[in-house]
């Protein structure tokens, strides 16, 4: 270790997630000498299901409690609607962040991750481009995205299937495998929408299959979807894309070096290098390495942690921009009865766009999934009637309940911001405080737009039972802290990707985002943080 | 309290079956891991309930339109995971094939389920009160 702090690399890329991996292949790709500094966490057991699918181990794994409870009976542990509490047991350690990243808030409630391969090992795969009006939105240049959404398609691998989502799904992009099959649940909505296609999209909704990060065919050493219905648990054969499958195809390189175990705290530049200030996980020994550039592409909010300390920029408020999100379980009645095939999916079945102007630049998204693989009794502790009737209600009902999350498109205000405190109870000596607060306005289009939701999903034979609104942060979609803009000013991104007011730290994570469309973020980060390097390269 | 014959209980409530040495064991260490520690209040009402088995669903009830989430209804929520993930009660959770008419059910039990409610409510202030 000490050797590797001796060096100066071409580029250090701090975190291993979606956008670190992408961002460290194009670099290592074109022979740059990359240093990936990481927490790396990594599950503490290592008891993978079968492959099997869910009702072949449901009916036949006699420990099946490990899967499905977690060996610690984490999945039954009450804890209120803090977002991440639906990870199933498998993936748990990947929101654990051992008190390193502190946020203070009593409005704003993130997921954080120091895992290896960070949140992106949670993702639920969809994979949604944004559109040119869009991308001009958010600040993003349209031609540089272009190119990167189809070097990160290539990269991952997408199925899809062209139907009357594609504007909203992969415009342009080429090389993707066949759609997934889709259950019987969706089959049935898809079925009704077909019959009365023209009345929803003259309420300006576009129901489709999805496009996802999960192969239907072989990809190199990745195979095909098994269908077991197991995704929230396992990736046997690697189908499903994680950001932990490329670090290790890295690994292979002699001009890549990943080391976990690190939380990067600051940096500072001299007229060579950037040096890097860590701390060692656990005993908080502090390291600094050096490169010739530095890319931070660990996530908007750690990443805000780094620059302010940096910039030696306390008490002061940086915007903040989140989706918002809630999600609708639906009785899909005329499914009643009827059972699932169990070679299936557990990822998003459809998806529903709402583009209300049809510029494509103000569109709402719902993904629709069906509720199997999550187990009975998490729904049961939802429903306000005692267990013994709900076990047999919902018994009946399961295989009919659909769940749609709604995730409403954001840009920042006055009312939503971050400020690095410092403090002497966190053990990098600062908080995080956020605040987040939506206007009257906002609110109200949300609520106007989740009514339509609801009027649609009523026409598609699913009639809306509850509703949830998880605390905000729950999207797990963050942005905008360090806004993309034309002028050198502190705290802010050029478009190029560099951090304005350095000569050689680059981000290439979402917080040059201006405005956060609702169609999922991950495909763009990875997009955006291909074309930052890209364009680091071109820097040098 | 003894897990054991909570268990019992609990298991008999959920499913009518006489839980396995297995989910009495898993019970015994979720009891343990999850830390459901009781009030002095709710450890007076679950007395009652091991005394009387007979009235767990009307305290189920009561306690689900009143506090959904406190620790007797987390105790029989635990239970019933529990017996989710075993192979011999499969048959309770995972869907089967069932006719249009079983429809007519779900009116009558939710109906049911309603009535509990109510009967719990009173039910929990009558123990409560003495």
């Amino acid at each position: 270790m000490a050797d590797l702090a001796e060096i100066t690399f071409d580029y250090i890329v701090v975190g291993s997630g979606p956008s670190g991996a992408m961002c460290a292949q194009t670099l290592v790709e074109a022979g740059r000498k990359v240093l990936m500094l990481d927490a790396g966490i990594t599950p503490m057991q290592n008891n993978p299901a079968p492959n099997e699918t869910f009702e072949e181990i449901r009916k036949n794994k006699n420990d099946q409690y490990n899967i499905f409870l977690g060996p610690n009976f984490e999945s039954i542990k009450y804890t209120a609607t803090k977002a991440g509490t639906q990870l199933t047991p498998s993936k748990k350690y990947i929101i654990d962040t051992k008190n390193f990243l502190p946020l203070a808030s009593d409005s704003f409630f993130p997921v954080e991750s120091l895992a290896y391969g960070g949140l992106g090992e949670a993702w639920g795969l969809g994979c949604n481009a944004f559109s040119e009006n869009e991308l001009r939105r958010v600040g993003l240049n349209v031609a540089e995205m272009q190119l990167a959404y189809q070097t990160v398609a290539d990269r991952i691998g997408i199925s899809y299937t062209t139907d009357d989502t594609e504007l909203y799904t992969m415009p342009g992009i080429k090389n993707l495998q066949p759609g997934i099959n889709i259950d019987e649940n969706a089959c049935a909505i898809l079925s009704r929408y077909n019959a009365c296609r023209n009345r929803i999209q003259k309420s300006n909704f576009f129901l489709g299959r999805p496009s996802l990060a999960l192969l239907t065919q072989k990809k190199d050493d990745r195979s095909a979807t098994p269908y077991t219905d197991m995704d929230f648990y396992v990736n046997h054969g690697k189908s499903a894309y994680r950001p932990s499958i490329t670090i290790e195809q890295l690994t292979k390189y002699s001009n890549f070096v990943y080391v976990p175990g690190l939380l990067v705290i600051s940096f500072r530049e001299t007229t060579e290098k950037v040096e890097v200030l860590t701390i060692r996980i656990g005993t908080t020994h502090a390291i600094t390495y050096s490169a010739k550039k530095l890319m931070l592409a660990t996530n908007v909010l750690s990443t805000a942690r780094i620059a302010l300390r940096s910039f030696n920029h306390f008490n002061k408020n940086i915007p903040l921009i989140s989706n918002p999100y809630s999600y609708v379980s639906c009785l899909l009645w005329k499914r009643m009865g009827k059972l699932n095939l169990s070679k299936k999916t557990s990822t998003v079945q459809l998806s529903l766009f709402h583009d209300p102007d049809k510029q494509n630049s103000d569109v709402a998204m719902a993904s629709i999934y069906s509720y199997g693989s999550l187990m009975l009794f998490r729904i049961l502790k939802e429903m306000p009637i005692n267990f013994k009737d709900a076990l047999q209600i919902m018994h009946f009902l399961m295989p009919s309940i659909v769940i749609a999350g709604i995730h409403h498109p954001d840009q920042s205000s006055p009312t939503k911001f971050l400020s690095l405190q410092k403090t002497t109870n966190s053990q990098t000596a600062d908080v995080l405080q956020a605040t987040y607060e939506l206007s009257e306005l906002e609110k109200g289009k949300i609520e106007e737009r989740e009514k339509k939701f609801n009027s649609i999903f009523r026409h598609l034979n699913c009639f809306p039972l509850k509703k949830i609104t998880p605390a905000y942060g729950a999207s797990i979609h963050y942005a905008g802290t360090l806004p993309f803009h034309n002028e050198e000013e502190l705290l802010t991104t050029q478009p190029s990707g560099r951090l304005s007011m350095t000569k050689n730290v680059f981000i290439a994570d979402a917080s040059g985002f201006k405005f956060l469309p609702a169609k999922g973020i991950t495909f763009s980060l990875m997009a955006n943080a291909h074309r930052t390097a890209t364009n680091a390269l071109k820097n040098e | 309290m003894n897990p054991e014959s909570e268990a019992v209980i609990l298991s008999r409530y959920l499913i009518k079956r006489q839980p396995t040495q297995q989910v009495i064991d898993l019970y015994r260490e979720a009891i343990k891991e999850i830390e459901l520690t009781t009030s002095l209040q709710e450890n007076n009402v679950w007395d009652f309930v091991i005394r009387h088995p007979w009235c767990i669903s009307l305290v189920d009830a009561g306690f689900a339109i009143s506090n959904p989430h406190n620790n007797l209804r987390k105790r029989i929520l635990t239970m019933l995971a529990i017996l989710e993930t075993q192979i011999e009660y499969h048959s309770f959770f995972l869907p089967i094939q069932r006719s249009r008419i079983y429809i007519l059910i779900i009116p009558y039990l939710l109906i049911k389920a309603i009535f509990k409610m109510m009967a719990g409510k009173i039910f929990l202030w009558l123990i409560l009160r003495k």
